[in-house]
């Protein structure tokens, strides 16, 4: 049931980030949001099984792996799906990984006090990475958005589209790629601490082969699902794009995310590619919806804690509960969550039909008369 | 304190980070964007896509076809590079 649940979160992990690799491409017309998911998720799938570096630092580095229970784990990853779902009904781009992380740091603490949590681990893996993550990726892709227009300038734009649509294609899908290798690698880790717990395998084993196939399947049925909401606050929300930004924004993010990977550093690919979009209208001194980054960043800060206050209360009910009792519950409670919020989001549902409609500045994306689905 | 701070911050690999990021992502963005301007100056035509303009700056097109060439190279060396352990 664990491993269950830790595959709905990569479910929602891929459903909830897809949009980072390619609500650029989408917005720009570069891919057809259906080509765009579609690509993404086989590269995700890709992805994950190239690097396990950061799976690694979540399996060992964040709480003291000599105290984690099965309970826990599953507390966590309760806490990492309900905030998920939650920020995925808004349209907010949150970190999925801090959303885990938060999650199973909050049941521990529960569990076992707070010298089960390897807090400089925390600090120095979640937090530092957190801060500067979106910023370097602002940097990053204000500057090659500065130097894409100075060098183009003079390009006819036929060519210019052109090229950057051709472009943007490569530039998405290397998104898609960077994301496999260090999203998808989050849930292998906690499987990987689940599995300790419950004395599947040793204390110094690495991931098995299983986890590592099952995760890469489930993150990328996840973003083929797609979750055009956040698509949609990334694509259209922050700024009007044009193809040269979102090539621009995407090399950004592609690269960030890659070399972070390489240091096992496990950073959140949300917040980078949010901070790219940034950085794009930003080196083109164009109008940025500040309201709606605001509000990104806002949950940013939000997320670890709230899911470690879902995650601790999941870890607290079911312990009140007891046993395998408190789990099913648990479970139950999770699942209606889940479905009461689908049922909520179809009032107003963003699919690849409207994905790209006008932004209005509505809190969530607006209803469009494309829709073919009935209203509830 | 700072010792205490850097303890916790791998300051170094950030730093790395960072520089990788510019160089790979702000660096290609350019060396791609010159390979669209030569595209443009050689008198590639996008409606015209075998190249069977007139090409009157052929020298422009190759520089266009080499800067797409080191951006595909970047792009595989950064992932080999980025994914070793």
């Amino acid at each position: 049931m664990v491993v269950v649940t830790g595959l709905a979160f990569d479910f929602t992990n891929g459903f909830h980030d897809s949009a980072n690799a390619v609500a650029t491409s989408i917005a720009t017309g570069a891919l057809k949001p259906k080509t765009a998911v579609g690509m993404s998720a086989v590269l995700n799938l890709v992805g994950a099984f190239l690097s396990l570096s950061v799976a690694a630092t979540i399996a060992s580095g964040i709480v003291n792996q000599g105290s984690v229970t099965l309970a826990v784990v599953f507390a966590g990853l309760a806490g990492g799906i309900a905030w998920n779902i939650t920020t995925w009904y808004v349209g907010m781009p949150s970190s999925s990984s801090h959303a885990l992380i938060g999650g199973v740091v909050g049941a521990m603490l529960v569990h076992a006090g707070g010298s089960s949590v390897i807090w400089s681990g925390v600090a120095g893996k979640v937090f530092i990475p957190a801060i500067f993550a979106p910023i370097f990726a602002v940097a990053v892709a204000a500057l090659g958005t500065v130097l894409a227009y100075r060098i183009t300038h003079k390009a006819r734009d036929g060519v210019r589209k052109k090229s950057f649509r051709v472009g943007q294609i490569g530039s998405a899908a290397m998104v898609s790629l960077a994301h496999g290798t260090n999203d998808a690698q989050k849930t292998m880790g906690i499987l990987t601490l689940a599995l300790v717990a419950n004395g599947t395998i040793g204390k110094t084993a690495s991931t098995p082969d299983w986890v590592i196939i099952l995760c890469a399947i489930s993150i990328a049925l996840g973003t083929y699902i797609g979750g055009w909401r956040i698509i949609r606050t990334l694509g259209k929300g922050l700024i009007e794009i044009e193809t040269p930004q979102g090539f621009a924004a995407e090399a950004s993010s592609a690269a960030v995310i890659l070399a972070s990977t390489h240091f096992g550093i496990p950073l959140s690919t949300t917040q980078v590619c949010g901070g790219s979009v940034v950085g794009a209208g930003v080196g083109r001194r164009q109008p940025v919806r500040w309201s709606i980054f605001r509000r990104m960043v806002f949950t940013w800060f939000v997320t670890m804690p709230a899911a470690a206050l879902v995650g601790a209360g999941c870890f607290a009910g079911q312990n009140a509960i007891g046993g395998d009792a408190g789990v099913v519950v648990l479970f139950v409670v999770l699942v209606s969550y889940c479905i009461t919020i689908f049922g909520l989001s179809r009032k107003n549902a963003v699919s690849s039909h409207n994905v790209n409609d006008e932004w209005d500045d509505g809190k969530t994306p607006t209803t469009s008369t494309r829709v073919s689905t009935a209203a509830a | 304190m700072i010792a205490d701070v850097t303890s916790y911050i791998d300051v170094s690999a950030l730093i790395k980070i960072l520089l990788i990021a510019i160089v790979a992502g702000a660096g290609l963005t350019a060396v791609f964007s010159l390979g669209v301007e030569g595209l443009s100056r050689g008198g590639f035509s996008p409606d015209n896509e075998d190249g069977s303009t007139s090409a009157r700056h052929t020298s422009s097109l190759v520089v266009a076809g080499v800067c797409f060439l080191i951006v595909l190279a970047g792009i595989g060396y950064g992932i080999s590079v980025a994914l070793t352990k």
